[in-house]
């Protein structure tokens, strides 16, 4: 009696168009998992039982295949902890590998194609001349992107192969442009007559890309339609992530709903604190400044739920994965932690280098907690810096 | 414990179960984005279960079950009716769709809440029985029997009585 509907199924089943699997993601993603599942879990954060407003309480230690799936709507984050270290780029916690031709890396950034690498003649963050821009694709291939900025801000969003930045070109009005990193082509150049000056912050999130110019109002630029609109919620730097930004209000750090204003995420602070996004929106943490004294730590809330975990260490010794997990490098200990369960791993990562001055190929390399990485065994002064995935060094 | 797949095995394995995962998957979910992410969930998950895998020709019926279970996680979330809408339901007074035609199923499938739809799909697609639903989605064998009697019914209106004829109960297995 079942022969039709099932018959049917199966011809609907049959005639689908299969995309093409991703190996490369799949296989990035149960290193991951596995790593997680390790036991040799050093450390298992404390959970807060602080509940943002009035809120349920924390369950924590659940079943990980079902509290840790990647969420529906979340890219398909296959990088696991991107960082660098001098021009060497790290993803999937070291054990894919490549090297960006140039002289030092200024930032990173996550977008559904592969890690964009913002590189140039220093590592500042702007202001040291040109800004040239290179893809580092899962499977650790290189490509450079023909951009090349200077003084501009740049953001991508971590499930769309688009970087966005704003230029002005000669006296005519600041245009924003979408470039879309798979194809090496501009996607979108939309003019915003509104903005003023010559340094403009952005976030692209979806089709919608934030623009200011450092001042009050800040405009919401659909790319794809060429709308421009004044943002009813954000002001001054757009800092935004997949559907929040975080702002304050009344002194004290908020995320917002960055399509209504609405407040999503208020918790109790004590003194100048500030919330700092993960790169899909999902998690906020908590940077709070701290009387002199204790033991060091900070909270990660969940912004769907408000309920929050505590971490160990410095927030600025973490940065963030795609998917939403915290990790920090120090020495050659590479600890992650779940921002769901507070749940922390480390491990010791063998970190091939490319030869650099004062560094051998192969040789040990060692992070310190402000950043800096060097061969313990080469002379005092030979020093990289260490840059974090999901971390913000733009100015 | 056995070590880890060769990255060339588990890149075989990957292409060589992807389709049929893929169907499942979008019956399931009725959207290509979320379809793809659940298969890679499911295959990721399979390789960091390896140990319990235990080899290469097990690890197909594994990823099946894995792939099922991580959907069921997901409709139990309580966001997730509100992040996947279904798609347009046709309008009641439009005329009866023509049951052989392919989108027809899919429209009337995405009528269906979340775990009536996988009840479908596991009974009349993956063909088990409703022992082993109630075992994969963690619910009673009645409410298995349930949800089925309830999506059928919705199907028979989407479908029409030749699809879906009246006497097609929920209590066989």
């Amino acid at each position: 009696m079942t022969e039709r509907l099932s018959a049917l199924l199966h011809d609907e089943a049959d005639h689908l168009d299969v995309p093409p699997p991703a190996p490369g993601t799949v296989l990035g993603r149960g290193r991951a998992l596995r790593r997680r599942r390790r036991v040799t879990t050093v450390a298992v954060a404390v959970a807060s039982l602080a509940v943002v407003g009035v809120g349920s309480t924390l369950a924590l230690g659940g079943d990980r295949d079902d509290d840790r799936a990647v969420e529906p709507a979340a890219p398909a984050a296959g990088f696991g902890e991107v960082f660098a270290i001098g021009t060497d780029i790290y993803l999937d916690g070291g054990r894919t590998h490549a090297v960006v031709d140039d002289v030092a890396v200024k930032s990173l950034y996550y977008t559904s194609a592969g890690v964009v690498v913002r590189h140039g003649n220093n590592s500042w963050s702007d202001g040291g001349g040109p800004q040239r821009f290179s893809l580092v694709a899962g499977d650790g291939t290189v490509t450079r992107l023909s951009v090349v900025t200077d003084g501009a801000v740049h953001a991508t969003d971590p499930a769309q192969p688009y970087l966005a930045y704003a230029v002005r070109d000669g006296g005519g009005p600041a245009e924003v442009v979408v470039h879309d990193v798979t194809t090496d082509e501009v996607a979108a150049r939309v003019r915003v007559p509104g903005l003023s000056g010559g340094w403009f912050p952005v976030a692209i999130t979806g089709d919608t890309v934030f623009v200011g110019d450092g001042r009050e109002d800040v405009f919401a630029v659909d790319w794809r339609t060429g709308e421009v609109t004044t943002s009813p919620v954000l002001r001054g730097y757009p800092e935004v992530a997949g559907a929040s930004t975080s702002a304050h209000r009344d002194d004290r750090p908020v995320v917002l709903d960055v399509a209504t204003g609405e407040v999503v995420l208020s918790p109790e602070t004590t003194g100048w604190a500030d919330l700092r996004l993960s790169p899909d929106g999902r998690y906020a943490l908590l940077d709070q400044e701290r009387d002199g004294g204790g033991g060091s730590s900070f909270q990660v809330y969940s912004v769907d739920t408000g309920e929050s975990v505590e971490i160990e260490g410095e927030t600025w010794q973490y940065g963030w994965t795609a998917d939403g997990d915290l990790f920090s490098l120090l020495g050659r200990e590479l600890t992650t932690c779940q921002a769901d369960t507070g749940e922390c791993a480390t491990e010791e990562v063998d970190l091939v280098r490319s030869p650099a001055p004062g560094i051998d190929e192969g040789s040990n390399i060692v992070c310190d907690a402000n950043g800096t990485c060097q061969d313990p065994e080469a002379e005092k002064g030979d020093s990289v810096d260490l840059k974090l995935g999901g971390r913000t060094y733009e100015s | 414990m056995p070590r880890p797949p060769k990255d060339e095995e588990f890149t075989d394995f990957v292409h060589a179960s992807w389709p049929s995962l893929y169907r499942t998957a979008y019956l399931l979910l009725g959207d290509h984005a979320a379809a793809e992410d659940l298969v890679q969930t499911a295959l990721a998950k399979t390789y960091a279960a390896w140990s319990k895998v235990r080899s290469v020709e097990a690890a197909p019926a594994f990823a099946r079950t894995t792939l099922v279970n991580t959907a069921n996680s997901w409709f139990r979330r309580r966001s997730w009716g509100r992040e996947r809408p279904t798609d347009p339901i046709p309008e009641r007074g439009a005329p009866a769709p023509d049951p052989s035609d392919r989108p027809a199923v899919v429209a009337a499938l995405a009528t269906l809440p979340p775990r009536q739809r996988a009840v479908v799909v596991l009974r009349y697609y993956e063909d088990l029985s409703v022992a082993q639903v109630a075992r994969i989605l963690g619910c009673a064998e009645g409410t298995v029997k349930s949800q089925t009697s309830d999506a059928l019914a919705k199907l028979r209106v989407e479908l029409g009585e030749a699809v879906v004829p009246e006497t097609l109960g929920a209590s066989h297995d």
